[in-house]
């Protein structure tokens, strides 16, 4: 994936992908040179991460759900990001009256793969905000935690404590702030 | 000696005290307000009472909740720290009334110098250097004029009910004169309700440089050497250090002896500061007497080797000061900065909020002290200073060395601070060669110093890695990752949070 990064003033374009070979890792392309990165931790907003060996601790701050500054050591920096591809995909979207433009669109949370819910907790009207556990779902006799990857107000919510669902079931609707 | 004493303060300087007592093998009582119920000096007090409300009025300087305080624990004595009621004589005689005892000076010799005139004229009667300038208020323009062409320019006219700075006009040119006098007299009278204007000769770029007093009920009276405290923005010190680059032995072990003089002249007992204007030319001027313990006490310790605080302790409770000015030593050099919740990138707002992350720096010749730890919450109602940082050598350059690397070093994330600048300022060679005065952040510290300081080569570096982690967040965010998310694994730090979206639509901004 292409990302063009701002920081402060600074713009980088960064191209990313999975290292295939070893777990959490990742090679990010910057200018002509690749770049080992590490995942050490992650916490809902923060992770600790080695690039080129070298470790640091990031905490990211958002602002309608878009990172928008990034603390580092004792620093904040201002941060924009950004997608080419999805701006272009956007476009199209709107082009074509696709409806889907604008803040009026809900996130859907869906099942990342076949289980029993475990937990539900959250209910219709609740404010979330990004990283909120909001489900747990049993697979593969493991508990996984669902979090909200938005900031926004509990539409519906389709299962209950017990449900059976599978891959791409909608779980949850989230409707955006304000 | 006191079996047991009420710290009457909060935050890093409560926490001091209350180290101090225990070292002393006295128990310490803490007070707190709802807001500071999760503040770190409870935790490490022997008793702890709460102060209902919030607010500085309702708590912290709630003089009848203090002393209703003091007859519950049935306390000897009570230590005021800095701010709050530390500089106020009422609340001293209070105590006084009720058999606390206060730990500081008496209750005149705080009024005595509490009074910026009363003090001038202790000071002058003591043949202490002052700030030439007129002895009462001037009645009018014509007579700024007059005072103007027989002492020279600039001048500086003052409100003498003033303070904060308001009403204060810098006078470098004669025909200004008539404008800035109407200009300070209607500031006055809005801000003070009196309109009388005294004149001093203006002081261009001083350095500040005050001087460490302990006194006890004898008469006798050390000075502790000096702290420069020059690095300042808006009157508000930043960063202290001592000894300080700018004096000589020689003009050292004088102005301690003004100091010392000035202290016995006022019967002042306990610690104090006496704070000096030190002009280019090497002359000083007294400003005034801060009685009690100052924030930068530190930098003094680290150099005396001498616990102020169980000093002030061992000063009120009566004993006679074990320390002789002879013996006293000049060891090393210390240099301290305020951490602030402020942010120094957009002119020091104040950056309240929840600390996520708190690894302080540690290793030899640091000392941090601070109320602050991993999640902890700044309350909004006080100061905005979360700590003191100092760094200690065998000489100014290895403390500004042992600095550097401990603001390296410290991790602090969720709210903003000071760090950066002082990061900044420990780097700028004006600071380093020791040649800086009072102007030093108007001078050194604008927008656009602060924007290329922000496109340094190392901030570059910087910027890259930041960057990474950023594209990798948004990253993660957007694609289906999941990874082994084992549940008997709950806190294992290699457990990533299952994140997915469904389609195009929720990455739409909002």
């Amino acid at each position: 994936m292409k990302i063009v990064t701002t920081i402060n003033d600074e713009t980088f374009a960064v191209e990313l992908r999975v290292d295939p070979e070893r777990e959490r890792m990742f090679i990010a392309t910057l200018g002509d040179r690749e770049v080992l990165l590490e995942m050490i931790e992650r916490k809902p907003g923060s992770m600790t991460l080695a690039i080129d060996n070298q470790v640091g601790f990031y905490e990211f701050h958002y602002d309608k759900g878009q990172v928008n500054e990034v603390m580092y050591g004792n620093r904040s920096y201002k941060a924009y990001l950004r997608n080419p591809q999805q701006e272009q995909l956007e476009r199209l979207l709107e082009q074509f009256g696709a409806g889907v433009g604008g803040s009026a669109s809900d996130t859907l949370v869906i099942a990342p793969m076949p289980g029993k819910i475990l937990g539900v907790n959250i209910k219709p009207g609740d404010k979330v905000e990004f990283g909120r556990i909001i489900l747990i779902l049993e697979a593969m006799k493991m508990e996984n935690e669902i979090s909200s990857t938005v900031e926004g107000v509990i539409k519906n919510v389709k299962v209950k404590v017990g449900d059976t669902v599978n891959t791409g079931d909608v779980l949850v609707e989230i409707h955006p702030p304000g | 000696m006191f079996k047991r004493i009420l710290v009457a303060n909060r935050g890093e300087i409560a926490l001091r005290v209350i180290r101090s007592c225990a070292e002393m093998g006295i128990e310490s009582v803490a007070v707190y307000s709802e807001a500071d119920h999760n503040a770190l000096h409870i935790v490490h007090a022997n008793f702890a009472e709460c102060l209902p409300g919030n607010t500085p009025a309702e708590t912290y300087l709630n003089m009848t909740r203090l002393i209703d305080a003091c007859m519950k624990y049935k306390v000897d004595a009570l230590h005021p720290g800095y701010g709050f009621l530390a500089e106020n004589a009422d609340f001293a005689q209070l105590c006084q009334d009720n058999n606390v005892v206060f730990i500081g000076p008496s209750p005149q010799s705080m009024r005595d110098l509490g009074n910026k005139l009363k003090a001038k004229e202790i000071a002058r009667a003591a043949g202490v250097p002052i700030v030439p300038g007129t002895e009462g208020a001037v009645p009018d323009a014509a007579a700024a004029e007059a005072f103007a062409r027989e002492h020279g320019l600039p001048l500086i006219f003052k409100a003498a009910a003033g303070g904060g700075g308001r009403g204060m006009r810098v006078v470098r040119k004669l025909e200004d004169i008539p404008r800035f006098f109407s200009a300070c007299q209607n500031e006055a009278r809005g801000a003070f309700g009196s309109d009388e204007i005294f004149i001093e000769r203006y002081i261009e770029n001083p350095k500040h440089i005050e001087f460490q007093i302990l006194a006890d009920h004898f008469g006798n009276c050390v000075h502790l050497f000096e702290r420069d405290c020059s690095i300042q923005r808006r009157h508000q010190k930043l960063i202290e250090e001592a000894p300080s680059p700018a004096l000589t032995p020689e003009l050292r072990a004088e102005m301690g002896e003004v100091a010392v003089k000035l202290a016995k002249a006022a019967g002042y007992s306990n610690a104090g500061t006496v704070e000096f204007l030190l002009d280019g030319t090497g002359k000083y001027y007294f400003m005034e007497m801060n009685t009690r313990l100052q924030v930068e006490h530190p930098v003094t310790e680290m150099i005396t080797y001498v616990d102020l605080v169980r000093a002030q302790i061992h000063a009120a409770s009566g004993e006679a000061l074990y320390l002789k000015q002879k013996d006293l030593k000049l060891r090393g050099w210390a240099i301290e900065v305020r951490i602030n919740a402020e942010d120094p990138l957009k002119g020091f707002i104040p950056a309240l909020g929840r600390i996520n992350r708190f690894i302080p720096p540690a290793g030899g010749g640091v000392r941090l002290d601070s109320c602050a730890y991993e999640g902890y919450a700044i309350p909004p109602y006080y100061d905005s200073m979360v700590g003191k940082l100092i760094t200690f050598g065998r000489d100014r350059t290895r403390a500004i060395q042992k600095m550097r690397r401990a603001l390296d070093e410290f991790i602090l994330t969720g709210v903003r601070t000071t760090i950066p600048f002082h990061r900044y300022v420990f780097d700028h060679p004006v600071f380093v060669s020791g040649n800086y005065h009072t102007g030093f952040v108007e001078e050194h510290f604008s927008d656009a110093q602060v924007t290329s300081m922000l496109r340094s080569k190392s901030e570059h570096a910087n910027q890259e890695h930041i960057a990474l982690a950023a594209a990798l967040q948004y990253y993660i965010e957007r694609t289906d990752l999941v990874t082994s998310n084992r549940a008997q694994d709950h806190e294992a730090s290699h457990r990533w949070q299952l994140v997915h979206r469904l389609n195009s639509s929720s990455f739409l901004p909002s």
